[in-house]
């Protein structure tokens, strides 16, 4: 019953059935939108006006819709295909191998008669035959009249490699969901900061007690005035508070110290130090416009104690300006660092305050899938070749050949023919 | 010299010659069998369009400092010169004349959605984004189009055999467990000198059945060779694929520290190559070689489009262009 079982899975029909089953449900995630809010699926899928006849909201909420990647029945799916894959490897393709690697001789004529391409020949010598199959790169086994040959063995055990990396990339990643954590810090200029703000972690991560601090963040833009490049100096702690590794860190080139990997991912512009005439210097914050997907942000600055009457603020860069506008909402100018405003209301801008987001990640599994990933790409390329065979039997004077490959039967025919002639 | 109006100027040139050696190459399918001549006018604008391609590529390359694959205006360019690459390749090997009637129109296709639908404002390169700068942008963008190129070739082929096979009703397996290939070679040798040997003392009736058998024969033969070659080539493509969703795997690690985060572009990568990894185990199965795998493979044409174009333009995300959002 067992073995029955085993079987069943191993099969390549169950095989495709899994892998056609897990693509169509991923496409259900890919049309329905992932990890939003309620209210998102409640305005986009209304009880009322159900899409496509039958979807609303509490259907997606009801079968876990809304996050189908993380659902227990998709995880157990992908266990399934991982098992699936495994018993493959053992039932079918591990016997397979050890044929492959017998030397399978033919000792009567009537089994070319199996083969798809077997014929007789009469006016080619056994030495000249086996001098063109040789040359052709083929392993040759002789036993007296019986001859067998093979050629890319590989093509038949880079298959194996090829379901083995898989499961190793999938036991990398359940090592690295139960051990591993995702955090994300927008940190002001300057500042220091512990690793709190934890997105998602497993069952037994670790989350290690580190401080670091951010010493600067600026931006360098082109001369189109387009965003370059994003940078952070950042220096580690250690428990003393004092640092043990500094880097600047961009896009693209995260800090990774003591498996912690640091990427920078986001930005913010907090606040405006301004100078007054009686040189006094004010702090004002600064809000993102909500509902803008480009970053603008926005503060008021008043003229007067009754802070009736002011100065309106706009930036969306960190070049060093920004732009001011008065009460009727008429653009005054821009004005840059350490400039004093031409107004009644003679103001210096001091300083742009700003803040780099990073984020934080540890994954325990990350050396076995980036194995895996190795493994897998050379696994299925060597796939590619072709494993042949081909059988020979002198029989008084005539010569039976035959011959079959797994992938490149038009390849082959040709080769066969060539070999013939 | 303004570059972007040399670079509009030979693209343009490139969708001309395409659809010149388009319509050469269906004239010659149709009309003119085996004209000499027009079967190399065909191939050399092919090879032609293929060069003008490439140099297009290379002084993007040239005059915006990064490789020429960071929008979709560059993609497209790229995936016509790697499908054209190729073809061309296979067309030396195989010798073929139907290749060329089916992918010509399809690079054309491309080319055409590339230059007359982008808007120019789409088409000139522009500074890269922060995200995009990284060598990983040439090893993961430039293998997902050359997989693109390859499963493209493979499925339309499977798509052709399709088309032949319901026009006509085969069973793939006669040519399978009857004979094979050399015993076919002997029997034109043995069709051969019965026509020449007997001479005109064949009746009509006679003649005919042999020209009859002989076609049937022949058809079954491309028909089995289009099986073989789209296995072959989405054998290749399919190793592609995995390279380059890997690539893209590892770059995102590397930028933002999440090798898989379920983006509808990466999900639907992931659900091209289950769909080929469906139709290289259904290769081997058992019973269901000839139309089965061809579906299959046909059915992958249509996934590798939506997982290219479909997901850019109707969904969100991280690849999204935002034009249906």
């Amino acid at each position: 019953m067992k073995q029955k079982i085993f079987k069943s899975i191993a099969d390549l029909r169950f095989a495709i059935f899994i892998l056609l089953l897990i693509a169509i449900i991923s496409v259900i995630g890919t049309v329905i939108e992932q990890d939003q809010s309620i209210e998102t699926y409640k305005i986009n899928y209304p009880l009322t006006n159900r899409v496509f006849g039958f979807l609303s909201w509490d259907i997606i909420i009801k079968f876990g819709l809304d996050h189908v990647y993380k659902t227990w029945w998709f995880i157990s799916l992908i266990v399934l295909f991982g098992l699936s894959l495994l018993t493959c490897t053992f039932l079918q393709q591990f016997p397979s191998l050890k044929i492959a690697r017998r030397c399978q001789f033919f000792r009567t004529t009537q089994q070319f008669c199996r083969l798809n391409i077997s014929t007789n020949l009469q006016h080619l010598s056994f030495p000249q035959l086996l001098f063109k199959i040789k040359e052709n790169n083929y392993s040759i086994f002789q036993q007296k009249n019986i001859v067998y040959c093979y050629k890319g063995l590989i093509g038949r055990i880079a298959p194996i490699i090829v379901h083995f990396s898989m499961i190793i990339i999938l036991i990398g990643a359940i090592i690295g969901s139960i051990g591993g954590f995702e955090a994300q810090e927008i940190v002001p200029k300057t500042e220091t900061f512990h690793i709190q703000n934890i997105l998602n972690n497993g069952q037994v991560s670790l989350i290690p007690k580190i401080s670091v601090r951010i010493n600067d963040f600026w931006i360098a833009y082109t001369k189109q005035t387009t965003i370059n490049q994003f940078y952070s100096d950042l220096s580690i702690l250690n428990n003393d508070g004092n640092e043990v590794e500094r880097k600047t860190i961009f896009v693209n080139s995260p800090e990774k110290y003591n498996n912690i990997d640091y990427y920078q991912t986001d930005w913010n512009i907090i606040g405006l130090r301004i100078r007054n005439k009686d040189f006094s210097i004010f702090q004002y914050p600064f809000i993102n416009l909500p509902e803008n997907t480009e970053k603008i942000w926005l503060t008021w600055i008043s003229n007067n104690s009754q802070l009736n009457q002011g100065l309106t603020i706009l930036i969306d860069n960190l070049q060093g300006y920004c732009s001011i506008y008065n009460t009727e909402g008429t653009f005054l100018g821009n004005l840059e660092l350490n400039e004093s405003l031409k107004a009644e209301n003679s103001i210096v801008l001091m300083d742009i305050l700003s803040s780099t987001g990073l984020q934080i990640k540890a994954d325990p599994g990350i050396v076995l899938i980036y194995s895996g990933f190795l493994f897998l790409m050379i696994s299925t390329l060597i796939s590619y070749i072709t494993y042949s065979q081909i059988w020979i039997v002198q029989d008084q004077k005539k010569i039976f050949i035959g011959g079959n490959t797994t992938r490149a039967t038009f390849d082959f025919e040709l080769e066969f023919l060539k070999l013939i002639k | 010299m303004d570059w972007n109006i040399t670079q509009n100027f030979s693209s343009n040139i490139v969708f001309g010659i395409l659809l010149l050696a388009m319509i050469i190459y269906w004239v010659n399918l149709s009309l003119f069998r085996g004209n000499k001549n027009l079967i190399q006018l065909g191939k050399l604008s092919a090879i032609l369009a293929n060069i003008i391609l490439f140099f297009i590529l290379c002084s993007r390359w040239i005059i915006a400092g990064y490789f020429p694959l960071s929008n979709l205006y560059e993609s497209l360019l790229f995936l016509t010169w790697t499908l054209l690459t190729i073809y061309l390749y296979l067309e030396f090997k195989t010798k073929s004349k139907v290749l060329g009637a089916i992918l010509l129109p399809i690079a054309l296709l491309i080319n055409g959605f590339a230059n007359l639908t982008l808007s120019a404002d789409m088409q000139k390169s522009s500074p890269l984004v922060p995200a995009l700068q990284s060598n990983w942008l040439m090893m993961h963008v430039s293998m997902m189009m050359l997989s693109y190129a390859t499963l493209i070739i493979g499925s339309l082929l499977c798509i052709l055999f399709l088309v032949l096979s319901k026009l006509q009703e085969v069973d793939l397996q006669l040519i399978d467990e009857s004979t094979s290939l050399v015993f076919y070679n002997n029997i034109f040798d043995y069709y051969e000198a019965k026509v020449f040997l007997e001479g005109n003392k064949e009746s009509t009736e006679t003649t005919l059945l042999v020209e009859e058998d002989i076609q049937e024969i022949a058809f079954l033969k491309l028909l089995k060779s289009l099986d073989n070659w789209s296995y072959r080539i989405i054998g290749l493509g399919f190793p592609f694929l995995t390279i380059g969703i890997i690539a893209g795997g590892v770059w995102a690690n590397e930028a933002w520290g999440s090798y898989w985060s379920w983006d509808p572009k990466e999900t639907w990568a992931l659900i091209t190559w289950l769909v080929f990894a469906t139709y290289l185990h259904s290769r081997i199965t058992k019973g269901w070689e000839g139309k089965k795998t061809a579906i299959l493979g046909g059915l992958g044409f249509f996934v590798i489009w939506i997982c290219y174009l479909g997901v850019n333009f109707l969904g969100k995300g991280l690849h999204s262009y935002g034009w249906l959002s």
